[in-house]
């Protein structure tokens, strides 16, 4: 359970807290690219979120994290992007990097954009995938 | 432990350590040192004065002293020297003294005699006597009795000698080119004059150093060589040091700690992987085709799989530009809290019976369960909070998300989040709405190519409806009135070109006539309300003239350069009137769609806004610019028309962003396009609706082609239910309702006008301007008055001027098919 007011949200206006990005894709990989958005930040006020590493030096970055690799979906299956036009040249898997930090408020929320585009898969609903931050430090403007 | 930085340097240090009473010591550098004592004299180590090291010698008179006998070389101190030693006396009687050290080679090679002593009355001595130097010197009232003194002789490589006691420099004298060192053996603590009366004196710390070894020791005295630096040695050592404190005051680092929470964010992903022919509609688990069709709903509150708690209908419901609402039950046991469950997240998905290929039709949360304390039920209406989401979102976001026009002219500024976005839509013929994923999008109404196709094989049995539009509801004209009030800048410009000779200089002077004073000009037309842009003055001559006098006379008349620049002949001057004039424009555009006009007639509406340009004070305006043109402001107008001679010119003034004419033109377009939204939206009354068994597909993006049942029609979706009834009557229903625009059925694309605003009131002049009259009494026996009449501003360009601009817009209509079939 995480201890910062920053979490991915549906919606820019930060009101709804995204449990989980869902899609939907073709077994024999034929569907198409499903695009989505969703949104980094915090609905608090007068805060920030930086890198726990080195705060204000490492770069807060969203990355896929696959709970069982080598099983379910690869990180591969998911391209993320600071905008829409920037999914075509994202390399699947990498991870995408927020700046050194990430200020509170709805007029500060990232817009995440993801791609997901599954191989020719087994018919099933797969979890494995997530979109995760590193440890964040959130501390007052 | 501390150790002093001369002791590499130091050939002999007698510290006299011993156990009491002990007649035999040695040096911490190898040297020996034997007590001699004859004739009842008494010399020891003595641990009655210890300082910091176990004993020190004491001896009581004379004929007692340690005899040192030093190992390797026979000489110390060839060089520069130093001797130090700590001294305390228990008395200094007046003529006796105790030499600390006592060194008397008087014959060569040695031919040295040195003493470093103390004496009675508190003196210091020292006394070196060689075949080179001659020193002595005698410091009284300098020794502490009954106290440790610290005493050291120096001789430096220039052969002067210094002595100092207890730190402090107390003589020195000249010094020698050749020195002879100690000769060993020597003596110390070896007493000397008259011992009748017996003083101890103890002795420690005897020091020889090669070299001025200053000891840098705040003297107390302090020993410095209490340990040996390696081999052996013990007891506690020191270094003595002098710390002068200065107080420089107080400092401090302020620390500012923040403290923040730690903790990652993460969010899965969700990924139904489907066979492609679900995805694509051609599959559906609520339809096996030819055989029944096997289904389960999948529902989640907070991420659990709550399909097993569900009983009775599950029902969802979605309409064109609103929130998408679902409803269903969850059976309730043992101790619950319902209360719990308002806001939880919940997914709602179709699937086969085994519980895969699922297909999302809800995401939202529950807003309202409802307890049925008799049927053990929780019955929960759920929405996906779209007013909620769109509320919370910036302007600058659903600006990029629905595009249209808005302007503060016509809609409230202060709108924001779900207003604002329904202002936005009222400009756009589409729809805003949250996917069944939950992600906002913007759908046309205009229908486009079908993606789904249902046909009799598809549709439920006598599902199909029509509802036809009324002429009633229909607007197919509207008349948009809008008014923009605004200020311009207007200038007259006036040449005046006058001469008042009326048959030449000499028959006018002969006259007595009088010239025309210059400021009576310049005052004539300051007074009319006119600045003088221009002025060219005809000048009196400025050589003498020959006057003919009649009768054959001639006179003569001379140039005063005095007084004659005052006067003029005539003149050429450019005068402008500067003031402003309210433009009120009444912009009558009409919007409509031609081809309905032409089917069912005119149905009229009318929207209607207005917007006042805003600027400084028109009145102060003009007086700026009046000031100005007299030169009496260094403050240029802001708006200055044009000087075109001979006629008004006018020109728009500056005003503010929300009120010039870049925001007209943009209120005006927002009001036609907010009539073409008008006129679209009431010929999109017309619905065919059907049923088919539970399509996921089926949804507010989607155009559907209906043909079954005497019905061919193609519509964008406007209304969807999902209905699954998992544990009664099996059912999973889709009933959708398409909208059709219709023209009554004429099948004509009307061409769309672009909206744009037309042209305004231009800048631009206007004439010619009337005449203006000067009249100069300058004839002999007149006033001499000069008197300059402009015309008077017409009120056409004085007074408020309305100024009507019409145009006219054709909004386009795309008619969708409708075709029925009644059969026979």
């Amino acid at each position: 359970m995480m201890a910062t007011s920053f979490g991915f949200y549906s919606d820019a206006g930060l009101t709804t807290p995204m449990g989980a990005l869902s899609v939907v894709q073709a077994a024999d990989g034929s569907a198409a690219a499903v695009d989505s958005v969703v949104y980094f930040g915090s609905p608090s006020a007068g805060k920030k979120a930086q890198a726990t590493s080195d705060p204000g030096v490492d770069p807060v970055y969203i990355s896929i994290a696959d709970s069982a690799a080598g099983a379910g979906l690869a990180a591969t299956a998911v391209k993320l992007a600071a905008s829409s036009g920037g999914l075509g040249a994202a390399v699947a898997g990498n991870p995408l990097s927020l700046g050194v930090q990430v200020l509170s408020g709805s007029a500060n929320a990232v817009a995440v954009h993801v791609r997901i585009k599954t191989p020719a898969v087994a018919v099933g609903n797969y979890t494995d995938l997530s979109l995760a931050t590193p440890d964040l430090t959130e501390s007052a403007v | 432990m501390a150790y002093n930085e001369h002791w590499d340097a130091c050939r002999l240090a007698l510290r006299f350590n011993g156990s009491d009473g002990a007649t035999t010591t040695t040096d911490d550098k190898g040297g020996t040192v034997s007590l001699v004592a004859s004739g009842g004299a008494t010399i020891a180590l003595s641990n009655e004065y210890y300082d910091s090291s176990p004993t020190s010698l004491r001896s009581f008179d004379k004929d007692a002293w340690g005899e040192v006998t030093i190992s390797g070389a026979a000489e110390l101190g060839a060089g520069a020297l130093t001797i130090a030693a700590s001294v305390r006396p228990g008395s200094l009687p007046q003529g006796n003294f105790y030499n600390i050290l006592y060194s008397n080679k008087p014959a060569a090679p040695s031919n040295i005699h040195l003493r470093l002593l103390i004496a009675g009355t508190r003196w210091v001595g020292l006394d070196v006597q060689t075949p080179f130097e001659s020193v002595f010197i005698m410091v009284p009232n300098v020794i502490n009795v009954g106290a440790m003194n610290r005493i050291m002789a120096t001789r430096d490589g220039g052969g002067t000698w210094r002595l100092f006691v207890n730190g402090a420099l107390v003589g020195s004298s000249a010094g020698a080119a050749a020195v002879i060192g100690l000769q060993s053996p020597f003596r110390v603590g070896y007493h000397g004059g008259d011992n009748a009366a017996e003083y101890p004196t103890w002795l420690d710390e005897l020091y020889i150093v090669d070299g001025v070894a200053l000891e840098t020791a705040a003297y107390t005295p302090q020993p410095i060589f209490d340990s040996p630096p390696s081999g052996g040695g013990s007891g506690a050592s020191s270094l003595p040091v002098s710390v002068a404190v200065r107080a420089y005051g107080t400092s401090s680092l302020p620390l500012i700690i923040s403290t923040g929470v730690t903790g990652s964010a993460s969010v899965g992903l969700d990924v139904a992987v489907v066979d492609a022919a679900y995805l694509s509609g051609a599959a559906l688990a609520s339809d096996g085709g030819t055989a029944a069709g096997s289904w389960s709903p999948f529902v989640t509150i907070g991420g659990t799989n709550r399909t097993a708690d569900i009983v009775g209908e599950i029902e969802i419901d979605a309409g064109r530009g609103a929130a998408r609402i679902a409803s269903f039950a969850l059976k309730a046991t043992g101790t619950i809290d319902p209360t719990a469950l308002v806001g939880q997240r919940v997914s709602i998905d179709i699937a086969t019976a085994a519980g895969t290929n699922r297909m999302r039709l809800f995401t939202g949360r529950i807003n309202e369960p409802r307890l049925d304390m008799i049927g053990g039920t929780i019955a929960v209406s759920c929405t996906d909070d779209l007013q909620n989401v769109v509320n919370a979102m910036p302007r600058a976001a659903l600006d990029a998300l629905i595009g249209g026009r808005w302007s503060p002219a016509v809609f409230d500024d202060a709108a924001a989040g779900w207003v604002y976005a329904q202002d936005r839509l009222s400009t756009v013929p589409a729809s805003l709405d949250l996917s069944p994923w939950g992600a906002l999008r913007v759908t046309p109404w205009e229908a486009g190519a079908a993606n789904l196709s249902f046909d009799g094989n598809s549709i439920l049995q006598q599902s199909v409806s029509v509802s036809l539009a009324a002429r009633s509801g229909l607007v197919n004209e509207i008349a948009v009135d809008f008014g923009y009030r605004f200020p311009m800048a207007k200038r007259e410009t006036f040449r005046v070109q006058f001469e008042y000779l009326t048959n030449g200089f000499g028959p006018w002077v002969d006259a007595g006539n009088g010239f025309l004073s210059r400021s009576a000009v310049t005052s004539g037309i300051e007074a009319a309300g006119g600045a003088i842009y221009d002025m060219e003055w005809i000048a009196l001559p400025t050589t003498p003239q020959l006057i003919n006098t009649g009768g054959g006379g001639v006179a003569a008349w001379l140039p005063n350069p005095s007084t004659d620049p005052l006067f003029c002949l005539g003149f050429d001057a450019m005068v402008n009137f500067d003031y402003t004039q309210e433009i009120d424009e009444r912009h009558a555009a009409v919007v409509r769609s031609p081809a309905s006009v032409a089917a069912m007639g005119t149905l009229r509406e009318t929207v209607s806004g207005s917007l006042r340009g805003e600027t400084a004070d028109t009145l102060a305006a003009e007086t700026n610019a009046h000031l100005w043109q007299l030169g009496l402001s260094n403050i240029p107008p802001v708006d200055a028309p044009a000087i075109v001679i001979g006629q008004t010119a006018a020109e728009a003034m500056t005003l503010t962003a929300d009120t010039n004419r870049a925001a007209a033109e943009a209120a005006l377009a927002t009001l036609v396009d907010v009539a073409k939204v008008k006129i679209i939206a009431s010929h999109m009354d017309t619905t065919v609706s059907a049923a088919v068994a539970l399509h996921p597909l089926v949804d507010l993006d989607k155009t559907i082609t209906i043909a079954a049942q005497g019905v061919t029609a193609t519509g964008r979706v406007s209304q969807v239910r999902h209905r699954m009834s998992a544990s009664d009557s099996g059912e999973a229903v889709t009933e959708f309702e398409i909208s059709l625009c219709r023209l009554s059925g004429v099948g004509i694309a009307d061409v769309e006008t672009p909206t744009a605003a037309p042209a305004g009131v231009a800048d631009g002049a206007t004439g010619p301007l009337a005449p203006v009259i000067c009249t100069f009494n300058g004839l002999l026996g007149q006033d001499q008055s000069f008197e300059i009449t402009f015309p008077a501003v017409e009120a056409s360009q004085r007074d408020a001027a309305e100024v009507v601009i019409d145009s006219a817009f054709d909004v386009a209509l795309v008619e969708d098919a409708l075709v029925i079939d009644m059969g026979a």
